[in-house]
Parts: C-alpha cells; structure tokens; sequence
C-alpha cells in the first residue's frame, strides 16, 4: 500500500533504539525525512550510521532531553533545520522504571509502590512522561497548522487502560490515563486543521527493554527467564511477544495519508492481551 | 440496611465543600467519626477526597511551561503524600476504604476542562493502583464522577453522599476499582 507520505518530515523521539528505532526505519522507506532524538548520543550515532546506509541524506539527529520543554525545542529546530517544516512527530519516551532508584539518573521518576514515593516522586513521574508529550505537540503544532497537516503520535503503554500492580509501577499507572486524557482533548482542538492525534498503547513487543522487564520478573520470581515469558504469552490471544515491526506498522499507517479520520485514539498492539471490551 | 461502620474513623479533604459536607453527613449517619485535620486522619479507615471543577481553560491558552497542568498535579502528589499515613494504617487493621469524587471531566469532552480531565485521569489510575496494591489487605478504592454543572445542588450532592457511604461500608468489600456517575444520564458514553 502506498502510505502516500513520501517526502514528508517527521521527529522521533527515543528513536535511537527499540520501537523509535523500527518506526524510524520504516518511515525512511517510505520516503519521509527522519529526525532521531534521544539522550545518549553514543547510541543515536550508532543508529544514524546504520539508518544513513538505508536512506542516504534523510537521516539527522539531535542529542536532546525530550522530557524537558527546552530539550524538545532544540530537538524540533534541528529537525526544521535539516528539512523544514514538521509534519509527523512521535513521542516515545520510557516511563517504566524497573531498576533501583540509585541506577537511575537523576531526571527520571523513581520506580515503586505507591508507599515507596514522595511528594517530588510524583511530579518527576508526571514531568517526564506526560509534559514530554505535551512540549513536542506544542513545538511542532504551528508547523503542522501552517501545512494544514500533521500526524501527532504517542508511544504509551497498556498501563493508561489496566494499570499494573504487580511490578512498582504507581507512576505509569497515574500519568499514562493522563495522557490519553490529553491526547483525547487536543485531538478535537486540531482536527479542523488536518492534524490527527493518535496513542498506541505498547503490550508486550520483543526488545531489549521488553527483555530486561522479564528478566527482573524472573529475578523477582525466582523463576527462569524462559518460564515468565511463557506464562506472560499464555495471557494474550496470539500466544507469543510482538515484533517492533509489528508495532511499528500501526504507526506508520497512522502516519498515512490514508488514516486521515483516525484520530483521538488509543489502541493496544498486545496480541490481544486486554481483557476490555473496548 | 446497616452499612456495618459505625465507630469507623473517616478523614474528608478536598476543595468541594458541598460534597464534603454531605459525605461528611452520609457517614456520620452511619455511625462514622470524621476527622477533618490531616494529623488526626492518620488513624482513619476510610479517606474521601472530593475535588471541585477546575478553573476552565482551553488548551491554547495554557502557558508554554505548562505551569496549569505542573499545578494541578502537584495538588495530587501533595494527595498522595498526606494518604501514605492512613493507608498504612489500614493494611494493618486489615480494613480500608478510598473513594474519590471527581467533576465528570475524564469521561466528557466538555470545553475548557483539559486540566480537570488530565487531573481525573491521574486519579482514576491512583485509585486503580491502590486498589490493586493494598487488595489483599482489604483496601478497597472506588471513584464517584458527578456532573461538574450541579456541583451545588443538594439533590445531586446527597446521593453523592450517599454512594460514598455505600463505597464505606462493609457489604461493599467485593467492590473495588470501579467508578460509579452520579448525574442523572447525562454522560453519553456507553461504559
């Protein structure tokens, strides 16, 4: 199918690895300009080359803090910078913090159970995970009006309709509803524009932070990794993890000049893991 | 029916005073102490936080720092803060109730709520996870939503008085984390 977005701009935050990476990819091959963004520099070099050698010239990148409004800014300058206006922005920045609170930097939330966290806990957890998609639709909303078209997406998780309990996860569980509360609200504000705004909701999808989640399960469960992976696929309809291609997909047809009356979604990729009628 | 509490302790907050005055009358009905001050709710079983409808804003008109959402939320960790005491208390005894009461924003697209509907939603997924986490301790939490346009009209705040009690009360064990509309079918949704 012919997505009909060649030549179109797009940002991807946390592009440098996992899902960002994959949807970055797939978007290069459909002709559109990708700008990555992510913290680790080392990292988004590493994928610049290896994306570069697919896409020759349509490949920039910007080592940038995406949960900070100022981060953002400078990424989405850089990306005008390279090929002008806007027109697809993702927003994927990690909220599921698994290790222990010392291993972690100092910016993101601390992960735990609600009796573990402080007052501040809470407002890190909610600066990172919701303002990050707040300031990149901000940043990139007048380029998409001036063009009269844009596609707005979120990279959330499962959590913003069955919060976990299971795993110290108190913060997802609050501020990823939020978001799609958001989401939701200025999906109607940018419709009449041409802009859609869409929330994939990631289940369980084979990548390296997929892995270390069932790693810690296993660890916690004094279990083998083999066993929480088993018991974890049992629980969805296809009965094995997706691939980041998969989930890409979804992405890529949201991004699509066919997909333009989806929006003010959100939708699981989980293998039919939810047990919600909607 | 007896909602088997009396002698239970309850700590009301929020800033909805209606609200809070005909939970705070529902429950003392029953038999309940309340316990307004935030010291005295460290031994409380059961925690009421009604919140009033925020200022409305539409979403162009939040400020590029996004100070209105950074100020809504942190009401809401402050929340958090002020419950960890109390919830403590009750996995101890073994007895719990959380109950929020919410403008209906996280379930309408009513103009200028944004920050109401976002707020909401963090709370819907607080409530969730407390419900989840303190489950096997015999916490329950439950959220009511009420139609933000009658937020003083007694007939709508009695039966919202009403309904919290219910959520209080021991036949009401089995019941958690669900949220019940308190607004005469005025939502549209389905669910």
């Amino acid at each position: 199918m012919d997505l009909g977005i060649a030549g179109r701009n797009a940002i991807v935050s946390g592009g440098s690895k996992g899902i960002g990476r994959e949807i970055a990819r797939m978007l290069l091959a459909e002709g559109v300009n990708v700008t990555l963004a992510a913290r680790n520099a080392e990292a988004l070099e590493e994928a610049r080359v290896a994306l570069d050698a697919e896409a020759p010239d349509r490949v920039a990148v910007a080592s940038a803090d995406m949960t900070d409004r100022a981060g953002v800014e400078a990424a989405v300058g850089t990306a005008r910078q390279a090929f002008g206006p806007v027109h697809i922005a993702i927003s994927n920045v990690i909220g599921t913090v698994i290790k222990p609170s010392e291993e972690q930097g100092r910016k993101g939330p601390r992960s735990g159970h609600f009796s573990d966290l402080e007052r501040e806990d809470f407002n890190i957890g909610f600066r990172q995970l919701f303002l990050s998609a707040w300031h990149l639709a901000q940043a990139v909303l007048p380029d998409m009006r001036d063009q009269r078209w844009g596609r707005i997406i979120n990279i959330g998780s499962k959590t913003a309709r069955e919060p976990k309990w299971e795993i110290p996860h108190v913060l997802p569980n609050m501020v990823r509803p939020a978001v799609a509360g958001f989401q939701r609200t200025l999906a109607d504000a940018v419709i009449a524009d041409g802009i859609t705004v869409n929330n994939a909701l990631t289940g369980s999808i084979a990548t390296d932070r997929n892995r270390s989640y069932m790693a810690y399960l296993a660890d916690k469960r004094g279990q083998t990794v083999a066993e929480v992976e088993r018991h974890h696929h049992m629980t969805n309809a296809i009965k094995r993890a997706g691939t980041p291609s998969e989930m890409a997909s979804l992405i890529l047809f949201w991004c699509s000049a066919r997909a333009s009356l989806i929006t003010g979604q959100s939708v699981a990729v989980d293998g039919g893991h939810s047990r919600h009628i909607w | 029916m007896d909602l088997g509490i009396a002698g239970r302790k309850a700590w009301l907050t929020g800033d909805a005073p209606c609200i809070v005055q005909a939970c705070c009358d529902a429950l003392s009905a029953e038999g309940v102490t309340i316990a307004r001050d935030r010291n005295a709710a460290a031994t409380a079983d059961i925690i009421v936080s009604a919140l009033a409808p925020r200022r409305p804003v539409e979403i162009e008109d939040i400020d590029g720092d996004a100070r209105d959402f950074l100020e809504a939320w942190d009401g809401l960790s402050g929340l958090c803060e002020a419950m960890r005491g109390p919830i403590a208390h009750m996995s101890r005894t073994g007895f719990g109730r959380v109950i929020f009461i919410l403008p209906d924003a996280p379930k309408t697209l009513e103009p200028g709520e944004i920050v109401g509907r976002v707020l909401g939603l963090g709370m819907l997924g607080l409530q969730k996870n407390l419900g989840g986490e303190y489950g096997e301790s015999g916490l329950t939490a439950n959220s009511i939503l009420y139609d933000a346009a009658r937020r003083d009209d007694a007939a709508m705040t009695s039966e919202i008085g009403a309904l919290c009690a219910y959520y209080a009360s021991r036949p009401a064990a089995y019941l958690t984390g669900t949220v019940m509309t308190v607004d005469g079918g005025k939502s549209r949704s389905i669910f």
